[in-house]
């Protein structure tokens, strides 16, 4: 182990950012502020709401095989909702709203991008911390108290919301039309304080991307991860003020008489509503501009955290490294343009429909790309395979394939026949739910070891893989099936359509739900790999376990709590050197600036 | 082992394996090399922090703005009205507390703490009375039988309001802090980019005030 | 490893793919020319992304296969490929771009109906559909073709009036309110759709076209059933507790058929 100087002005820039290790137990784990804890916390806060979530999707699978079957112990956590134990509609649509809502915000948005990105961003371009570590910690924090507020909608009187993870109104706006009490109006304050949350995030990430960068690591020599995370971070500053203003005129509309988005003249049960003049239409549109980038919150982080351990594993530097970064500024770009198409049904201007289906179709093109150059990468490569890179290569399959059934839904014509149906519901499950939650897979395993010191179980971790891949594909392969019937979505059974009966739904609902409960059982292993390898998992020997390039990997394993050891690291080299011609050693560290082992050190920076 | 850093500090950071020995060459195409240094670099971050956010804030008023401007156009019930004289005395106070924020910004630079403090203190009780002119905007309106309700054109009048001052007690909380700050006798190393982002911020809410103004007045 | 991987990729594929080729779960036959159309536009599109599908999915399993074998020698020190990246750009941009392209006539032909080219027949039968929650009301104009004024207040579901027909009004007499859609064969239906609460939306499969219901607007379609039968009207966007159950039929029969229905469903009137 030997030493470099850095120069000195840059460590005095160090010295008035850092902050002094803390020594008790409140200020180190809990109201800490180094990136590193509140990184851990936020995936913490995921793993909680992707087990909650499950849980729900769970219930609404068996709701759809066994509408009358009384299940033992729902009937006494929820009276109301499950009577003895049988879930009624109304039950069935709350679970589906809230599996929607926790998976959408508190999973997809939060482990990806608070959870990896908090922990890895700042390390990953040599800083000791995010730009701002406070307003990291309230970020979590908000989060947190969002995450509450959505689980109180549980328990009030008339229970969960039922308008979809969507909230359309009138639906959402009109008590009346829904039976329920508070649980809509908590649910809208959960949204509301999670856009706060997240719109201090994404201030800190975008900072901390531009203003906090070693030296040498231009933006052309960052590792894809930051790229994602950063481009994501864009959309969630743009996207979440968005839906703040809608969530509040929504409140508004249900608690204040205003409206904003109910029109008048409506009558539910025979009884007039007092509004006027509000537009159901306009909160589509506010919420889809948020929406829409919304799901690219949810898989740009995904779509790094494969190239990364891609590139990795298959020991050679990505495929056209700048096709890609363009690739994802483009799909950030054009993700703002294409909110319409999720209204191509609600009575839209033909013409704007046209306007937005081409647009969506061009989001194919950096999409197509992507795929190419990730296949591109293993091409030629030195295949090891580990359950990061497992799980990478199960998200560019399932990014395949949940990708291309958005060409149809892409197309107004033909999504006239698809939409609301679960042809969408396998179409988003497969690209923004399951393909995201593999690119976390593949980042938990691969940066467990940097983050606890220890590998989590290999074998466990590939039984798990293939169990999921399997699994996930079983479950939402056949969907595109009820899709074609059409089995609409969001029906609590399918005993009012005749044609769903006759056209074979009730055996598909079945296989899926089956597939369901083996792929949920799958998740209970990973849950106890992960949890005990925390404190059992075999040692990670050395910095650099996988031989990777980046900068986490130059420094202790977990990192001490300044990361750099206030220093900042020299970055000579772009984020992929792997298996330069004439090189002593297949992989060329970003900060090593060796030419008697690496010949070339500029050879693949990108520039 | 190759090495990367400096062993100034009892942490060495290194990479794994392979021959090599010690380096210290310039970045080669560093961003930090560009910019400026210590208190200098923290200031411009909490700056870019502040232009950052920007973005964020004018994207909730932009929603607004096209929820306001959808919503007039799609329906009858909207009924335009006067908005209250005393919008434009709180306009002008406002632009008066951009001018003494201002006059505390510079103070930063050689500047005496007590200046800073007196100017900032200045500028907060500015907001406070702007804060007050608008709830008397607010007030006004009631009287004339104009709530919340009303009609669509009183919502978002409210609506815009009430979200532009709730941004601007936001940055009077910050003057507090700041006051509570330089009374107290701890050293304060992130004075000077506190308050230059102070200032940022405030004009910024200036403009956007000014803003929203001209969006109630044109789209009424 | 490597193969084992490339197997269960290329199986899962085929499973996959292979009720697309069987059509073992599939649409109901499409039962207007537009909706033909449609299945065109659907086709060109299914066995486009089909092949793009298989071929990436295909290359995923191969390169997993083939350099996840043992191997000497280090990867290849190769960092991209401009002209093909140029390559499968383009080709993806014409492929996508272009189904879109290829389905245009067929959406203006479905939505642009206040267009002058899309004028409706003159005889079209027009039948205003007024979703709620869980029903669907069906209001014919009757004898004189004229629908007359509706009145809020005149709403009562159980009285029988849950549009709120005034019956005084000019045309209104005959208005006739049913649950269920019939429609003669062969001849243009426009139906004229509302809604007196939340979003619903008006789908049958075997026409290929769905629209919402949205309260404050009018939505229209616009179609010429070609085949007699029964098909289910079904909601298709989110309207609370009774969604799964918000269904109705739209039955196309003989002119005959329909002359009688209608005239029966006039008796009942008075």
């Amino acid at each position: 182990m030997t030493e470099v100087q850095v120069s000195p002005e840059v460590s005095e820039f160090t010295e008035v950012h850092r902050h002094p290790e803390p020594k008790s137990f409140w200020s180190k784990y809990i109201f800490s502020v180094d990136h590193k804890v509140i990184g851990i916390q936020y995936l913490l806060l995921a793993v909680v709401a992707v087990f909650v979530g499950m849980a729900l999707s769970l219930l609404v699978r068996l709701r759809l095989i066994l509408p009358d079957y009384p299940l033992p112990l729902l009937g006494t956590v929820f009276p109301i909702g499950a009577p003895n134990g049988v879930m009624t509609p109304e039950f069935y649509l709350a679970m589906l709203t809230m599996h929607g809502t926790v998976m959408v915000f508190m999973v997809l948005t939060t482990a990806p991008q608070g959870g990896f990105g908090n922990y890895f961003l700042p390390i990953q371009i040599g800083a000791a911390d995010m730009a701002f570590p406070r307003l990291n910690m309230l970020s979590f924090w908000t989060t947190l108290v969002s995450f509450l507020l959505l689980m109180a909608a549980f328990f009030v009187e008339g229970g969960a919301p039922i308008s979809g993870w969507t909230g359309y109104p009138p639906l959402s706006a009109v008590p009346e039309a829904t039976v329920q009490g508070l649980g809509q109006d908590l649910w809208l304050l959960s949204i509301a304080v999670f856009c706060i949350a997240s719109l201090l995030g994404a201030l800190n990430f975008i900072v901390t991307t531009l203003d906090l960068r070693a030296k040498g690591l231009t933006m052309m020599r960052l590792p894809l991860t930051c790229w994602t995370w950063f481009v994501t971070a864009i959309l969630g500053l743009l996207a979440f003020g968005v839906l703040l203003a809608a969530g509040v005129l929504l409140l508004m509309d249900r608690n204040a008489g205003t409206s904003f988005f109910v029109p008048g003249g409506l009558v539910v049960s025979d009884k007039q509503i007092d509004h006027s003049g509000g537009s159901p239409i306009l909160w589509q549109h506010l919420f889809w501009f948020f929406g829409h980038p919304e799901v690219y919150i949810a898989i740009l982080p995904g779509m790094g955290v494969t190239s990364h351990v891609l590139s990795t594993f298959a020991r050679k530097t990505i495929f056209g490294y700048k096709a890609m970064v363009y690739a994802v500024l483009a799909i950030g770009g054009l993700g703002f343009v294409v909110w319409g198409h999720h209204m191509f049904v609600s009575g839209m201007s033909p013409y704007s429909a046209f306007v937005f289906s081409v647009l969506t179709m061009c989001i194919g093109v950096p999409s197509a790309i992507k795929t190419f150059n990730w296949i591109g990468t293993m091409w030629g490569g030195r295949i090891r395979f580990t359950s990061p890179m497992l799980y990478s290569i199960g998200f560019v399959s399932l990014f395949v394939s949940g990708g291309l059934s958005g060409i149809f839904l892409g197309q107004p014509t033909i999504d006239l026949y698809f939409h609301d149906t679960y042809f969408v519901v396998a179409h988003f499950h497969l690209i923004m739910g399951v393909a995201a939650i593999f690119g976390m897979f593949a980042g938990l395993t691969f940066w467990f070891p940097k983050m606890f010191g220890r590998f989590m179980s290999e074998t466990q971790s590939k039984i798990h893989f293939w169990a999921t891949f399997a699994g996930v594909y079983l479950i939402f392969g056949p969907m595109h099936y009820l899709g074609m019937l059409p089995h609409p979505r969001r029906y609590a059974e399918i005993t009012g359509v005749d044609y769903l009966e006759q056209g074979g739904a009730e055996g598909l609902h079945a296989f899926i739900t089956a597939a369901a409960i083996l792929t949920v059982l799958a998740q209970f292993l990973f849950l106890y790999n992960f949890v005990k390898s925390i404190y059992a998992g075999k040692e990670a020997k050395g910095r650099n376990p996988w031989e990777a390039t980046t900068l986490e990997w130059a420094i202790p394993s977990p990192p001490p709590h300044d990361n750099f050891g206030g220093k900042v690291p020299h970055v000579y080299r772009g984020p992929y050197d792997f298996s330069l011609k004439g090189a002593k050693r297949d992989f060329a560290m970003q900060c090593n600036d060796d030419k008697a082992v690496f010949p070339r050190p500029e050879a693949a920076s990108g520039d | 082992m190759p090495a990367v850093l400096t062993p100034a500090r009892s942490v060495p950071v290194a990479s794994e394996g392979g021959a090599g020995g010690i380096v210290d060459i310039p970045p080669v195409d560093g961003d930090g090399g560009r910019r400026p240094h210590g208190r200098d670099r923290t200031t411009e971050r909490y700056k870019l922090g502040v232009w950052i956010g920007m973005g964020g804030i004018l994207m909730f008023f932009a929603a607004l703005t096209s929820a306001m401007v959808v919503r007039q156009g799609l329906s009858g019930d909207w009924k335009a009205f006067s908005l209250p004289p005393v919008l434009y005395v709180s306009t002008l106070v406002l632009l008066l507390s951009s001018v003494t924020v201002e006059r505390a910004r510079r103070e930063v630079e050689g500047g005496s703490s007590d200046g800073l403090r007196r100017w900032m203190n200045v500028t907060a009780a500015l907001g406070a009375a702007f804060v007050a002119c608008q709830l008397m905007g607010w007030q006004s309106l009631s009287e004339r039988g104009l709530f919340l309700a009303s009609n669509p054109a009183n919502s978002f009048y409210y609506v815009l309001t009430a979200g532009h001052g709730l941004h601007l007690l936001g940055g009077i909380a910050v003057m507090a802090y700041i006051w509570a700050r330089l009374r107290s006798s701890r050293p304060w190393p992130t004075r000077g980019p506190v308050v230059e982002a102070t200032a940022l911020y405030w004009h910024f809410l200036d403009a956007l005030w000014i803003y929203v103004l001209g969006l109630l007045l044109i789209w009424r | 490893m490597s193969f084992a991987l490339a197997i269960v990729v290329w199986v899962i594929t085929l499973a996959m793919a292979a009720p697309f080729v069987t059509q073992t779960w599939w649409m109901p036959d499409s039962i207007t020319a537009l909706g033909d159309e449609i299945d065109v536009a659907f086709n060109y599109t299914l066995i486009g992304t089909g092949v793009i599908f298989l071929l990436a999915q295909f290359a995923l399993g191969y390169a997993v296969w083939q350099f996840g074998k043992k191997r000497s020698g280090p990867a290849s020190d190769t960092h991209g490929n401009d002209k093909l990246e140029i390559l499968w750009t383009t080709a993806a941009l014409v492929i996508f771009v272009g189904l879109t392209f290829f389905s245009y006539s067929v959406w203006a032909e479905t939505r642009f109906i206040e267009q002058k080219s899309m004028q409706p027949t003159e005889d079209r039968l027009v039948i205003e559909v007024t979703g709620q929650q869980f029903v669907w009301n069906m209001r014919y104009a009757g004898a004189d073709g004229v629908f007359g004024p509706t009145d809020i207040d005149l709403i009562d579901d159980a009285g029988g009036n849950p549009v709120g027909v005034d019956r005084s009004g000019a045309g209104g007499a005959d208005d006739i309110m049913v649950g269920e859609m019939r429609v003669p064969v062969n001849r243009e239906v426009e139906v004229v759709l509302k809604s007196k609460d939340v979003l619903h939306n008006f789908f049958v499969p075997e026409l290929r076209i769905k629209l919402d219901t949205v309260p404050g607007l009018v939505g229209k379609l616009r179609f010429t059933p070609n085949k007699e039968g029964r098909y289910e009207i079904v909601c298709s966007e989110l309207c609370g507790l009774g969604h799964y159950e918000m269904t109705a039929f739209l039955h196309v029969v003989s002119e005959q058929e329909y002359d009688d229905w209608i005239a029966e469903q006039a008796e009942y009137l008075f």
